[in-house]
């Protein structure tokens, strides 16, 4: 069997990469083993936990089993792109610290992206399109609740301090 | 991944396909979504050469015509789910796409992948079969229209020929899926049930009950089907009957998540649900066309958490 290596561009947390990858690696192994970025966990491997999960041209999706390939032309946001420009947290990381929305913290990065996607989509979600969007996102410390009071948290933090400009 | 793959191709165009197909001697897969790559990782000799169908733009889109509608190959559940037309049109698909609450699921899971797998645990399977969808396949010289049911009874397939879209019939078609589901992040049941039919002057017409995960492939409720044909919405007692027929053609097997027995309960349970939903649901709209209170067409989507039944009162699973 004989692999060959092919070129890969896409724009990962806004900065264009192109790269060479192998055409059965994942996107997950791409992001966590060439280009250094740990924040995506690998958990089940089956596209069931949601550790993996990337932000693939702003919707969430699994990165464990989507062929690197795949990231072709395309926008990738990890949880290591979510930051302000001035380098401080995003308002949802801040919140989720603040709030103890995070026990071991292997789920956190995909809980995050889920909830930026959402956030993004839906400025004003309710609790319903809360618990919706983390549906693909397991917690095995079974910590949702103080996740969807985060974010909760984070949206009325959004929504009442206009003279604030909210990380993005 | 355990799977060799030594050719990755990703056309961008229907045209880039039928070009490289063309030239292609070597077995070939075909990637209509990307999940449909991993059961082969358990294959014994699976393809090598891979085409990438996600970036050919024409197959991502749905589109309406005079009497039907035509929805792409790699169109994703998130599409299916808030997409106008299929809600007016095809309730039952946005349904079961719907079922699948993991929303990274929804945004990668494609129609075509799911129905080249040809699972009978696949949610959106009986509804296809309960809309009375066609497949078109193309290999770039010509094109064929199957009905989905015989092209999932295929047992050999020409390896150049693409399925490129599904096609539903464009009519006042009444739907409703149901399902009791095995996990909340798969798309897989452990019993769907799919009801579609036409309801003109207050009778059924075009009656098609579609049973999923009750046997191994998609299975129709023919004698209930016969039963509802032709007879009064208000006759309330054929429901129960019906339910009945649907429950008889089941034929389900044991597993560590439920026995048959258990199954079969849940297709009439569904089956007879299903059925007043659908009254319920030709009722409202009723209602709704009435010049006076008609309004604007702001269909919502429908969200996944109304969707997985809530059954009890049932045999112990």
């Amino acid at each position: 069997m004989s692999q060959t290596s092919i070129s890969l561009s896409f724009t990962l947390n806004q900065t264009p990469i192109e790269i060479l990858v192998y055409p059965h690696e994942t996107a997950l192994s791409v992001l966590r083993r060439q280009m250094r970025l740990t924040g995506a966990k690998e958990g089940c491997d089956q596209a069931a936990c949601g550790a993996c999960t990337i932000l693939l041209d702003g919707l969430p999706v699994y990165a464990c089993t989507m062929l690197a390939l795949q990231l072709q032309d395309r926008q990738i946001t990890t949880v290591e792109g979510i930051q302000a420009d001035d380098g401080d947290f995003h308002l949802l990381q801040r919140v989720f610290i603040e709030s103890d929305a995070i026990q071991c913290g292997f789920c956190t990065p995909g809980m995050l992206l889920s909830a930026v996607a959402l956030v993004q989509q839906q400025p004003n979600p309710t609790e319903d399109e809360i618990r919706d969007a983390l549906s693909g996102n397991l917690c095995r410390c079974g910590g949702y609740q103080r996740i969807v009071q985060a974010i909760h948290e984070a949206i009325h933090e959004l929504h009442h301090t206009p003279d604030e400009e909210p990380a993005s | 991944m355990n799977l060799s793959i030594e050719h990755y191709i990703a056309p961008k165009t229907l045209g880039d396909l039928w070009a490289y197909l063309h030239q292609q001697d070597t077995p070939t897969g075909f990637l209509y979504g990307g999940l449909d790559l991993f059961p082969h990782t358990t294959q014994h000799t699976p393809p090598t050469t891979w085409i990438d169908l996600t970036r050919i733009t024409e197959l991502a889109s749905i589109e309406e015509h005079e009497g039907h509608i035509a929805i792409g190959a790699s169109t994703t559940y998130t599409s299916l789910c808030h997409t106008p037309l299929l809600q007016r049109h095809a309730h039952a698909l946005v349904q079961a796409a719907s079922c699948v609450q993991s929303w990274q699921m929804r945004n990668r899971i494609t129609i075509g992948e799911t129905i080249a797998l040809a699972s009978s645990e696949a949610c959106i399977l009986p509804a296809l079969y309960a809309l009375n969808a066609s497949v078109k396949l193309e290999d770039g010289y010509k094109e064929r229209t199957l009905p989905i049911s015989e092209y999932l009874q295929m047992t050999e397939r020409n390896p150049k020929e693409v399925l490129t879209a599904i096609i539903l019939p464009k009519q006042a078609i009444h739907s409703v899926f149901l399902m009791r589901g095995l996990h909340n992040n798969l798309p897989m049941a452990k019993v769907s049930v799919a009801v579609s039919c036409i309801i003109q002057e207050g009778v059924y017409r075009q009656v098609r009950i579609a049973l999923g995960a009750v046997s191994s492939k998609i299975i129709r409720a023919v004698t209930a089907e016969g039963l509802m044909e032709g007879q009064p919405i208000t006759h309330l007692p054929l429901i129960d009957r019906a339910a009945d027929e649907a429950r008889r053609a089941a034929r389900p097997s044991s597993d560590i998540y439920s026995n048959a027995r258990f199954r079969k309960w849940i297709v009439g349970i569904l089956t007879s649900r299903a059925f007043q939903m659908m009254i319920a649901n030709a009722q409202t709209l009723v209602v709704s066309q009435d010049p006076e209170t008609q309004t604007e067409d702001t269909e919502e989507p429908v969200s996944p958490h109304t969707q997985e039944e809530t059954v009890t009162d049932t045999p112990k699973e």
